[in-house]
């Protein structure tokens, strides 16, 4: 089995979680996560303490309790299940849950905004609370989880990612927060197992099917060579892509052998022809070329998106980035194909429109 | 001749920072400094520099304390090694005379990139930029004849020619034309990975360079022209930029960035002819070694993925190599002088339709007055001619020879068109 990094959906806004399992945050040792988190509220504490202002003393109030939950909630569903489960003590975790429970019920009394004498009262209450609960997490628990088998950064991107996803819901007006609206918080960070077995038969499928697209892609582009006349520029496009098209087809019989296997003649005859019929079809229009345009940038972009997608399954299949240089020189080529016709549909259709405006059959 | 730092000890990193006095390294001669060990120290100072970027971007970027105190420890390390660099340069070597040292090494440093790119579409571009840079080295020149009376060939020897390439009133293109298509790095020639890591931090350093020195001058032309060609500069991080693969993770970037300064200061180290100068660059060779194992290790730690699986497994198989380019830089300039950038692609000019973005742009920026066509004018008329320095023969576009007999009535197809056009 291949870890790999999932999508957590379409549409969905980029969360922390996806940005930490695409690499594009990098993740944290959950110790080091959750002892800075305990730094920063002690320092927070310290505040409240020095001011007098009570506005200020309720702002701090506001950021320590916002943030105490949202640290709580990530170590209760996320960190100290795993910390058992590793360190096989239930025991220094069922204690922490409880020291959370009394913490949130001060909390709770905070927030409804006592008078200033209980505030401070309250406030020092939760400080010790808070404070007897770090001393045994870093002195006791820690300790134990240091030396346990916990994948420590992979439990860190979790807890960071759903840290934040509870500070944001506290933050959110009430009416779009995920729970207000019954909807499931995500818990688990986004990676799938991916059984190489299953990724090796889908990329040989993938190469069956690219090299019978390639067979179809070719013989457009070679019907169109033999017929364009007053279009020379993409007449010579066309001739330089045929030559790819050959590399491509090599290419994808190489890695199709390094499997042990051999293109589908049934596939690859059945593209044939679908590619000869369409460029017959097109071939009795009066405006053959500008189909053939539509038709190659689809044909272009689709074969780039079959190489994308082949170089994913070749690596969760656990082909090694040499073995998958080849389908990148072929996305290249597609890439840039697909850019040439998009980018000169423009030139194509007025070059069109001029010959016909002067009397001349500009269909090809 | 090969290289594999995945099989070399390196320094550990406690040991390799230095005190002020191996940090402020004594300046090269300026009479007697090869100008490719000047090019050399430039490149490697651009690489430096990067690294030094990337890691201030990557720590503001990592969630973990002690990750950030390792990136920390690493940027020291390589601030130390950028001013060993940097600090070779002298104090009696004008701001203009290393100008000239930039863009000598961005034509022979990108030349050397096309002659050696694998993928057809990246050699066309480092092709394109090419007669770009080449058009700077020109422009300074007449800078430098024009304030310091001073021959730029003395500073260039006769290694690079220095005469028209695209003329740089014609580089200035509307930022959507700059973005060319990405690579793929899970499946990318390893050389083109390369490549593209030296020119993105070489050109990066010229940008960040124009932009702080180019208002040190009291000279109005002097200024402007630093300005205009600092805008250029812009363009071609953006164009060399995009190249890159985006989908990278920070871990795959640290990684590389480690692996590729290993491959820069080991090339570096081959031609240096200055002994003093080597032997920084194989003490800094033997940092990286270290700087890649953490990486390496980081990586592993961290993602649980296996460093070897993105490195190629025989290590380098040649170095970079900076040298003479006359006559390959001849044939881009033969061939390409008129092509533009289109979106991704590169077009002749002439395909361009007359409402083109381009010529929108050109109008907007190149209004009543261009610097760098006036700094080779106001050179011409102070001096009878031009500088000019073309060791191999009469220029080979005909439309860019020197004087309108030379030309013959020949003109590139830039001049005829924006001209048609309107703009300029």
């Amino acid at each position: 089995m291949r870890t790999m990094i999932a999508d957590r959906g379409m549409g969905e806004p980029i969360s922390l979680g996806a940005a930490l399992a695409s690499g594009k945050k990098t993740p944290p040792d959950v110790l080091n996560l959750l002892m800075e988190d305990h730094r920063v509220v002690l320092g927070w504490f310290d505040w409240y303490e020095q001011t007098t202002d009570p506005n200020v003393r309720e702002k701090i109030t506001d950021k320590v309790c916002t943030a105490l939950r949202a640290h709580m909630a990530a170590e209760d569903e996320l960190f100290y299940p795993e910390a058992a489960r590793a360190t096989g003590d239930d025991e220094l975790v069922k204690r922490a849950l409880q020291e959370h429970k009394a913490a949130r019920g001060l909390m709770d009394k905070l927030e409804a905004r006592p008078a200033s004498g209980a505030h401070t009262e309250l406030m020092r209450e939760l400080r010790a609370e808070i404070e007897a609960h770090i001393d045994e997490e870093e002195n006791e628990l820690f300790p134990k989880v240091r030396e346990s088998p916990m994948e420590r950064y992979e439990i860190g991107a979790a807890v960071a990612a759903r840290r934040v996803d509870h500070l944001f819901d506290q933050l959110s007006p009430p009416e779009t927060r995920r729970g207000a609206r019954g909807a499931q918080p995500i818990k688990e960070y986004p990676v799938m197992q991916i059984s190489q077995d299953v990724a090796r038969k889908y990329f040989v499928v993938g190469l069956k099917n690219a090299h019978a697209a390639a067979k179809n892609g070719r013989t457009m582009v070679d019907k169109q060579i033999g017929r364009l006349q007053h279009y020379p520029r993409l007449k010579d496009r066309l001739q330089s892509h045929l030559e790819e098209k050959d590399a491509q087809l090599e290419r994808l019989e190489g890695l199709l052998k390094a499997q042990g296997e051999t293109p589908s003649a049934v596939k690859d005859t059945a593209m044939t022809l679908a590619a000869n019929l369409s460029a017959a079809a097109n071939a009795a229009t009066g405006d053959e070329v500008l189909r053939n345009s539509f038709a190659m940038l689809g044909l272009a972009k689709a074969q780039a998106a079959a190489y994308e997608s082949l170089i994913l399954f070749g690596q969760a299949a656990g082909l090694d980035s040499r073995s998958l240089r080849p389908l990148q020189k072929s996305l290249s080529e597609e890439r840039g194909m697909a850019a040439f016709i998009e980018e000169n549909l423009r030139g194509t259709g007025m070059g069109f429109l001029q010959l016909e405006s002067q009397g001349v059959d500009a269909a090809r | 001749m090969t290289f594999n730092p995945l099989q070399e000890k390196g320094i550990p990193i406690d040991d390799q920072l230095r005190n002020w006095r191996e940090l402020n390294v004594e300046p090269y001669k300026k009479d007697q400094v090869h100008p490719y060990s000047r090019t050399r120290g430039i490149l490697l100072n651009g690489i430096e520099v990067e690294a030094v970027l990337f890691s201030h971007q990557m720590h503001r970027n990592t969630l973990d304390s002690d990750v950030r105190k390792q990136l920390a420890m690493l940027r020291r390390v390589e601030q130390q090694q950028q001013k060993a660099i940097n600090w070779l340069i002298p104090g009696d070597e004008s701001t203009i005379e290393v100008t000239l040292g930039y863009e000598q090494l961005a034509t022979d440093l990108t030349a050397w990139l096309a002659r050696h790119e694998p993928d057809p579409y990246l050699k066309q571009v480092y092709d394109f930029a090419l007669l770009e840079d080449f058009d700077h080295l020109y422009r300074y020149a007449n800078l430098y004849e024009l304030i310091e009376g001073k021959k730029a060939h003395t500073i260039c020897d006769e290694l690079t020619e220095i005469t028209p390439g695209r003329p740089t009133i014609f580089e200035h293109r509307h930022p959507h034309d700059e973005i060319r298509r990405p690579m793929t790095a899970p499946a990318a020639e390893p050389q083109s990975v390369l490549n593209a890591m030296t020119i993105v931090a070489a050109e990066q350093q010229t940008m960040n360079f124009y932009m702080t020195i180019g208002n040190r001058y009291q000279e109005p032309i002097a200024r402007a022209t630093y300005a205009e060609i600092a805008m250029i500069e812009e363009q071609h991080v953006t164009h060399y930029g995009s190249i890159l693969d985006p989908a990278a993770s920070w871990l795959q970037n640290l990684v590389m960035h480690q692996w590729h300064e290993c491959w820069m200061y080991w090339s570096m180290m081959q031609d240096e002819p200055d002994p003093r100068v080597r032997a920084i660059y194989e003490l800094h060779c033997n940092m990286e070694i270290e700087h890649l194992r953490i990486a390496c290790e980081l990586m592993r730690t961290i993602e649980k993925r296996d460093p070897e699986s993105i490195l190629p497994m025989n290590g380098f198989d040649q170095p970079l190599k900076i040298e003479s380019n006359k006559a390959y830089v001849r044939h881009v300039l033969e061939t390409q002088i008129d092509l533009t950038a289109k979106n991704s692609d590169f077009v002749p000019v002439s395909t361009l339709p007359e409402d083109d973005r381009y010529f929108d742009y050109q109008r907007r920026v190149n209004d009543q007055w261009v610097p760098t066509e006036e700094v080779v004018r106001e050179n011409a008329e102070k001096n009878g001619r031009e500088y000019r320095h073309e060791t191999d023969g009469p220029h080979p576009v005909p439309g860019l020879r020197g004087t309108p007999s030379e030309r013959d009535g020949a003109s590139i197809d830039y001049s005829r068109l924006v001209h048609y056009r309107g703009a300029a």
